[in-house]
């Protein structure tokens, strides 16, 4: 079968290209200029350690537990809060480094909405690197601490003010470009 | 683990997809029965693999798992639960999902309607719907996966866009994605016959309910958003040539005249390289509505987080999917042989093209009008936006012809026949037009545009109410009792009729919102009296509220008409914390003759409160007008079901 070639059924697609090319064109331009997303401020940094009593996980299963957590024990030096829950898939990924650092400053953890037990548990497969572990179990701490998600680590320095904090798993290039040279210049 | 199962359902129908199109183009020239039930059977798989996905991924907002970004993003616990499920489909990535969602359902509906008997062209058409499927699905996957977990997992969510949380808004998104993913049938449809190479009325008239699916689901889609944007935006108008707006209007606008031509090509098969041409079109324009609102293109109130790297993405499909047909379409549209058909000037075949010629060119105004800013921006770097100006000297002048012929089209006849109550109609029309021009005129503050636009609506009402008139007296049943009604309603095709009644009430409605609308604004306090015509308003009092995820200011108002009653307006502003956004909240007393809309706005209790006040007449006309013509769609293909399956029946009692 011969068929005619007549340029106005080419009409739809040139038009349809044009458009095409200049959509691109712009697309093109927005891509060049957009900005990167800017990282999550803390409200908290440079001011104290939110004054709100943290329970102590009971993790021998005791039937009362009263004691609280003390942070003023630690304050002689810079020391580490570190959110975290047994059912959070990152705090495992976070494990390793949070070990290498409690070799370094101590570590205290707060369990954020998590069943004694539970913590027990997982302590027990990914080693327990604190020195003292607070329970939050109804999330009212983290609040008050301005958490945005487990796993959350905080700075404290010897005056009690928090300096640093770090939402989301800790990474081994955040461990070294950000944490390391805050402790390094606390020593020195 | 069970949002991973999302994924991996996704995954499965994207392989699934890709190894269906292979199949496809491997047995495109060996087409056989068995292939095309093999592609039958996959394209239900497609659609159940789909299903389970979006299943889990509302399962995912119900409970709250903020493990997943997008959840995380656009949810929290407080939020009524219908949101959260709305919330599925309230972000970039959910919707996308709902939208393939929805192309598999269609692709599964077509494959098993019983009334094809050209398995060819079914085989085509499953085809390009699946290749059209397996582009979203490689878009989900590669840059939009809705089951993205995140590093850190957030206590509470960042809450939903307080201005989407509304029930309005929580089905404007499904209807529009049935309306724009509908057109894909068509197209797939159109794409078969040029690559099949041959069409006849069956095709015709097989093309032409999904046509109107898609067309009524995009007009409930459009109304709704429009009711939306006039009751929780606050600003009073319904309708602001917004260029997501037109991204919605333009293949509403295509399909509108695809729903015309395709009766002249059923009927007489003419215009069938034009109606394929529309076809695509159609299609063409859902894409680039979505390319539009989700690329960053053009910034909008709607758009979504934009990403200009999915922009690129949505371009290549846009190429490939629209691109190719239309390349197919320059070399082999001229194949198709037209009869040589004679039809007077009068004729039904005339008033469909006059239709065409007119929605063609209202779509490529609106085309313009909204890609105009871009081209500017794209070659001097300017950032203009166009507004409503541009469109009412544009746009409603076009539409007046349209009018003024859909009035009296109904009464021509096909081909050369004569028009039999022709003159006797329009002499009817004329006069009551005039007057209602008298009367019109005599109405305070009215301008020679209110004139024309309510003597347009009167005059498509009565040639409506003619035209079933004459339909019902040759029907020759009394109406006597009430079931002779349904009687007289089965026996007529009325679809159109309910459409176009439609577009007379809504012409109604915008005459009296555009050109009667009275308006107030200025500061009060409590206890104050006001009034707007013989509307009387008194601030009665002022109140804090809390609500599940907001707290409300809010002002009591009493309403007062003909000093009688008619009740209480509670005008809010709400502050949604979580999201840390305001939004008003309008009240609105609606009743037939029009709505008493007010707006509170800052204030305190010793200088007193902002407000402003419409009285909108007719208003709620607008979207009972838009609810009728898609009504029309609906009855149509009732009623075209009705006889294609009596046609059936009697074809076989003569074998």
């Amino acid at each position: 079968m011969k068929s005619k070639f007549s340029i106005t059924n080419f009409l739809p697609v040139i038009l349809f290209s044009f458009i095409v090319i200049i959509s691109g064109l712009v697309l093109y331009k927005l891509r060049s200029s957009s900005s990167p997303p800017s990282n999550i401020t803390s409200q908290l940094i440079g001011k104290k350690i939110p004054e709100v009593p943290v329970k102590l996980a009971n993790l021998n299963l005791n039937i009362n537990n009263e004691e609280f957590l003390n942070f003023k024990n630690y304050q002689n030096q810079l020391f580490a809060v570190n959110f975290f829950a047994s059912w959070c898939a990152p705090c495992r990924v976070e494990a390793p480094l949070i070990e290498d650092l409690s070799k370094i400053i101590p570590v205290i953890g707060i369990a954020y909405k998590d069943k004694d037990i539970d913590t027990k548990k997982f302590l027990e497969e990914f080693g327990n690197p604190y020195k003292k572990i607070g329970a939050d179990s109804s999330g009212k701490i983290a609040i008050e601490w301005g958490v945005y998600g487990v796993p959350e680590t905080f700075l404290i320095n010897e005056k009690g003010d928090i300096i640093y904090r770090h939402a989301g798993p800790l990474l081994y290039n955040v461990f070294k470009s950000e944490i390391l040279p805050l402790i390094k210049n606390k020593n020195q | 683990m069970i949002p991973e199962l999302g994924h991996v359902f996704l995954v499965l129908a994207f392989v699934a997809s890709i190894m269906q199109i292979v199949f496809w183009t491997y047995h495109i020239n060996s087409f056989n029965e068995l292939a095309l039930d093999i592609l039958k059977k996959s394209a239900l798989l497609n659609c159940i693999f789909i299903l389970i996905s979006f299943l889990i991924l509302t399962y995912s907002f119900i409970i709250s798992d903020f493990s997943l970004l997008i959840v995380s993003n656009n949810s929290h616990t407080l939020k009524p639960l219908i949101y959260k499920i709305s919330g599925t489909w309230g972000n970039h990535e959910g919707s996308l999902l709902l939208w393939v969602l929805i192309l598999s359902s269609f692709t599964f509906l077509v494959s098993y309607k019983k009334t094809h008997n050209n398995g060819e062209l079914l085989f085509s058409i499953i085809g390009v719907q699946t290749l059209i499927l397996c582009l979203f699905l490689a878009f989900i996957l590669l840059t939009s996966n809705p089951f993205e977990r995140v590093s850190a997992i957030p206590i509470e969510g960042r809450g939903l866009n307080p201005l989407l949380q509304d029930p309005g808004l929580a089905f404007h998104p499904p209807m529009l994605y049935v309306g724009y993913v509908g057109l894909s049938v068509s197209f797939s449809f159109a794409v078969g016959a040029l690559i099949t190479g041959k069409i006849n009325k069956e095709w015709a008239q097989q093309i032409r309910p999904w046509i109107t699916i898609a067309w009524s689901a995009l007009t409930m889609g459009i109304a709704l958003g429009s009711w939306w944007a006039y009751y929780e935006l606050g600003w009073g108008g319904w309708w602001f040539w917004d260029p997501v707006e037109n991204a919605s209007f333009m293949p509403w606008l295509i399909a509108t005249a695809l729903l015309h031509s395709i009766r002249i090509l059923e009927t007489r098969l003419i215009f069938i390289n034009w109606c394929i041409l529309l076809s695509i079109l159609g299609f063409a324009f859902s894409l680039l509505g979505t390319f539009i609102v989700r690329s960053g293109l053009l910034t909008s109130v709607h758009s979504f987080a934009s990403d200009p790297s999915r922009g690129i993405f949505i371009l290549i499909i846009l190429v490939i999917s629209v691109g190719g047909p239309l390349i197919l379409y320059a070399l082999k549209s001229s194949l198709f042989r037209e009869q040589k058909v004679q039809f007077n000037l009068l004729s039904k075949e005339s008033a469909l093209l006059i239709n065409n010629l007119f929605f063609t060119t209202a779509t490529a105004t609106v085309l313009i009008g909204t890609l105009y800013p871009l081209f500017l921006d794209a070659f001097n770097g300017d950032k203009i936006s166009i507004g409503p100006a541009y469109y009412n000297a544009t746009f409603a002048p076009i539409m007046a012809p349209i009018i003024l012929l859909m009035a009296i089209a109904p009464f021509f006849n096909w081909g050369k026949g004569k028009s039999k109550n022709l003159l006797k109609i329009i002499a009817i029309l004329i006069t009551t037009s005039l007057v209602s021009v008298i009367t019109l005129y005599t109405i305070d503050g009215s301008s020679i545009f209110a004139i024309i636009c309510g003597s347009l609506s009167i005059w498509l009402f009565v040639g409506v109410v003619s035209d079933l008139i004459i339909k019902f007296t040759e029907t020759k049943i009394k109406l006597n009792k009430v079931s002779n009604l349904f009687i007289y309603i089965s026996k007529n095709k009325i679809g159109m009729n309910i459409a176009h009644l439609g577009v007379a009430i809504f012409l109604a409605g915008v005459t009296g919102e555009q050109f009667f609308k009275t308006e107030f604004s200025g500061r009060k306090n409590i206890g104050d009296t006001f009034s707007i015509g013989n509307r009387v308003l008194e601030f009665k009092n002022f109140e804090t509220i809390n609500g599940p995820n907001y707290q409300s200011e809010m002002g009591i108002f009493t309403l007062h008409h003909n000093s009688k009653f008619i009740g209480y307006l509670k005008p809010e502003k709400r502050y949604y914390p979580t999201e840390q956004t305001q939004t008003t909240e309008a009240a609105i007393i609606s009743n037939f003759l029009g709505d008493t809309y007010i707006v509170l706005g800052e204030g305190n209790y010793e200088t007193g409160w902002s407000i402003r006040i419409y009285f909108n007449p007719l208003v709620s006309w607008i979207w009972a007008g838009a609810f009728l013509m898609a009504l029309g769609g609906v009855t149509s293909i009732i009623q075209n079901k009705k006889t294609f399956n009596n046609a059936t029946k009697v074809s076989l009692n003569e074998i």
